[in-house]
């Protein structure tokens, strides 16, 4: 199974003897944590592509999503050789394109549509001593009637050298309209990050910054500078094909209001830093079954400062009220998850989620669908 | 020897379930070891078959001024690992009664920051949903010859400087628990060390006592227990007058016999519980003398189930009485009918335990595929 960086010899064996667990859902289950192998995190790690085999992922959800997470997508990967791999997906809504497009609706009461009918295709390649692989991540569609357009264009970077991985996204283009006079630009947005793997032990430091432009009739009404640091760490055992892990992490978010024509507090900041930490553990039921789960609270840590006034909801611990928090409220949350292997098809899903039942009417949530090819 | 041959039939079969789920199943009997039962004694970490990791579902506990979910309904987790001779463990998101703000219809379901509030009393509304906020636990047990001692750090704080008036600016709880076990006897005792909620500008609830005090004796199969409580909340305004000073105090003594047989349970005990609650302000108090009987079973089905479930109801004894400083305005003996049958399921699936209530409401006797498998937790053992 993909729960720790495999090696070397431990890589083929493990291609070779385990089931394809991947979803969204598996990620959710085990808090998303940074370190895992999964298609899913693909998106966050492209040098993931060399340490899985060939697969087709199909992940249901909405045709119109609200978030990034109810989507429908899909996910197609296929190595050519053993030093060339591609892969090819669609529906798949980005992180940080949708972060700040769901920023800005929910600031100034817009509907700039999310990312529509998104493509992706990746490449990864080895050479005798490094690992690279690139991506391009586009979306576009228009109303010529209703004025209304959305288009995106991510271009992404990664490279391996020895326990380094390396992981650049540039935005070039984040754009959208929602009528004939309302624009919103989140373009040459970037995410920088660091990860090192240390046997069982896994680090990372990453860094990202977006600005965020609404404009009204070509005159700019909002802008809003974003910079998030995260500092983690992982630590995973596995024994038995079952795995434990836990994890913990710096967040520090930045939210810098330069300007704006809605009731905010501008030229002000809004800052939180948190310290979650998480326990999760991957174990395998029977031959058919993995059952996964995890619990993430922030420890000691979880302070904001929102000198601006952000809605509720928008940030951490934001109240749509000047705020300020030593220690926050309660964020103690439990997922848990399954995987169903069937020969060469796994499906997953959420059993539950924030939910205290496991009911037969919403069995599995989020459910997917992958074929090892 | 024969006594050693109980005990050790006793551990062996002790099921390796470990939930919310089992604990409520089976009546909350005195008896079972259980992750559960650590939260009341942590040297029962020593009695539980390996290490583990147990993830209990429920929603993220409420912010502060927000309607607490109630008695069970958070998202908590725990951790424990052995090191050498010793055990360490970390719980996160677990709410201690004396320190929440449950707002349940039973006595074990009202949490002291709303007891208050359920009483009738003058209290602020806010402060009555205030329940612990990401709380933390550490645990550390170690074994001294055949004894097993552990004790437990209970930690929780908010802290809102920009709090508006009227609202919760303040909360923070501490507290400490120490078990010992050793043989066939358990003992515990539990600390409340602080229990503070302050809204800005007005209110402030301080906690004035906690301490308990259980402990039990296995004597062949029978298991005698007892338990001491007394806790205490005040809440004062922004003048500095107390609004209340509650009091709450328990005693409970019983007996359980247990019937084992092939890993399969079956149990019934009695017990006479007294229960008063005295507002020293108002000079209102609340008595009551109960004698709850629980009938219990835990069968394994196969291999990788377990059903369980229990019967309690009050027989005989069953007196409540509620005073003012000048009257008696209510009282019944005997009282009304309680009896309740709580069901459930485990399914053991290699090194995973998945545990959940069969009857989510006791009242509606359905089992039911909207809610199959309520208060579900996940345990995986080392």
């Amino acid at each position: 199974m993909f729960f720790v960086r495999p090696k070397g010899l431990f890589v083929i064996l493990a291609l070779f003897s385990s089931p394809l667990w991947a979803s969204k859902a598996r990620m959710k289950a085990l808090n998303d944590s940074f370190q895992l192998v999964d298609p899913s995190n693909t998106y966050n790690n492209l040098l993931d592509i060399g340490e899985l085999s060939d697969y087709v992922l199909i992940e249901t959800g909405l045709t119109s999503p609200t978030t990034d997470q109810d989507n429908a997508e899909a996910l197609w990967q296929h190595t050519l050789d053993e030093n060339n791999k591609i892969q090819a997906g669609y529906g798949h809504q980005n992180s940080i394109v949708y972060s700040n497009r769901n920023f800005i609706n929910t600031l100034s009461s817009s509907s700039f549509k999310l990312q529509q009918n998104p493509l992706h295709l990746a490449y990864w390649f080895q050479t005798a001593d490094y690992t690279h692989a690139f991506s391009i991540d586009y979306s576009h569609s228009s109303d010529r009637v209703a004025l209304a357009q959305e288009k995106s264009l991510n271009l992404r970077y990664a490279v391996e050298m020895g326990k380094w991985q390396f992981n650049s996204e540039y935005v070039v283009t984040d754009t959208a309209e929602s009528s004939a006079t309302k624009k919103f630009d989140a373009s040459r947005a970037y995410k920088l990050s660091l990860l090192y793997d240390a046997d069982t032990t896994s680090m990372m430091f990453s860094f990202s910054q977006s600005q965020l432009h609404l404009y009204d009739s070509s005159v700019e009404r909002d802008l809003h500078a974003r910079q998030n640091f995260t500092l983690a760490v992982a630590d995973s055992r596995t024994r038995d094909e079952n795995t434990f892990f836990w994890g913990a992490q710096i967040l520090v978010n930045k939210t810098d209001c330069l300007l704006t024509t809605t009731a905010l507090t501008c030229d002000q900041t809004a800052t939180s830093t948190k310290l979650p930490l998480w326990l999760a553990v991957e174990a395998q039921a029977s031959d058919m079954i993995v059952l996964r789960g995890s619990v993430v609270q922030s420890f000691v840590l979880n302070q904001s400062k929102d000198n601006v006034g952000y809605p509720a909801g928008l940030l951490d611990n934001s109240n749509g009220a000047i705020s300020k928090y030593d220690f926050g409220p309660n964020t103690a949350s439990v997922n848990i998850g399954a995987g169903f292997k069937f020969s060469r098809l796994t499906i997953d899903g959420m059993l539950s989620s924030g939910t205290q039942s496991i009911n037969l009417s919403s069995f599995l949530t989020q459910a997917s669908l992958t074929l090892a090819l | 020897m024969k006594q050693l041959l109980v005990i050790a039939v006793a551990l062996a079969s002790v099921n390796a379930f470990a939930s919310r789920a089992r604990v409520t199943a089976l009546g909350n009997s005195a008896h079972l070891v259980d992750t559960q039962t650590v939260y009341n004694n942590p040297s029962d970490i020593f009695r539980l078959p390996s290490d583990y990791v147990t993830l209990e579902t429920g929603a993220t506990g409420s912010a502060p001024g927000t309607a607490s979910a109630g008695k069970y309904a958070n998202a908590e987790g725990m951790i424990v690992r052995t090191y050498g001779e010793s055990k360490f463990g970390l719980s996160l998101g677990h709410q201690s009664q004396n320190a929440s703000a449950w707002n349940g219809a039973t006595a074990d379901a009202i949490g002291l920051r709303h007891l208050a509030t359920t009483l009738g009393l003058t209290a602020d509304a806010n402060i009555a949903k205030t329940d612990q906020q990401n709380p933390l636990e550490l645990t550390y047990g170690m074994k001294n010859g055949d004894m097993n001692l552990a004790g437990t750090l209970v930690y929780s704080n908010f802290n809102d400087k920009q709090a508006t008036a009227g609202n919760v600016a303040k909360e923070s709880s501490s507290g400490i628990r120490l078990g010992a076990n050793s043989g066939n006897w358990d003992a515990s005792l539990r600390l409340g060390l602080s229990n503070t909620v302050e809204i800005q500008t007005g209110n402030k609830l301080t906690g004035t006592t906690a301490i308990g005090l259980g402990g039990g004796y296995w004597m062949d199969s029978m298991y005698l227990f007892g338990d001491y409580s007394t806790a205490g909340v005040k809440e004062q305004n922004a003048a500095g007058t107390d609004q209340y000073k509650l009091n709450l105090s328990t005693i409970k003594i019983g007996a359980l016999d247990s019937i084992k047989k092939d890993g399969n349970e079956l149990f019934y005990s009695a017990s006479l519980v007294s229960t008063s609650t005295k507002d020293d302000t108002s000079g209102a108090k609340i008595t009551g003398m109960t004698l709850p009987v629980v009938i219990g079973l835990e069968l394994d089905t196969n291999s990788w189930m377990t059903l369980r479930g229990s019967v309690t109801q009050t027989v005989l004894i069953n007196q409540s009485k509620t005073e003012t400083s000048t009257a008696t305005t209510a009282e019944t003996d005997p009282g009304k009918s309680n009896t309740a049958v709580a069901m459930g399921v485990g399914l053991k699936l290699n090194k995973v335990t998945l545990d959940g209530s069969l009857v989510a409401n006791s009242n509606t006797g359905l089992i039911n595929s909207s809610a199959l498998l309520a208060n579900a937790g996940l345990t995986y053992w080392f």
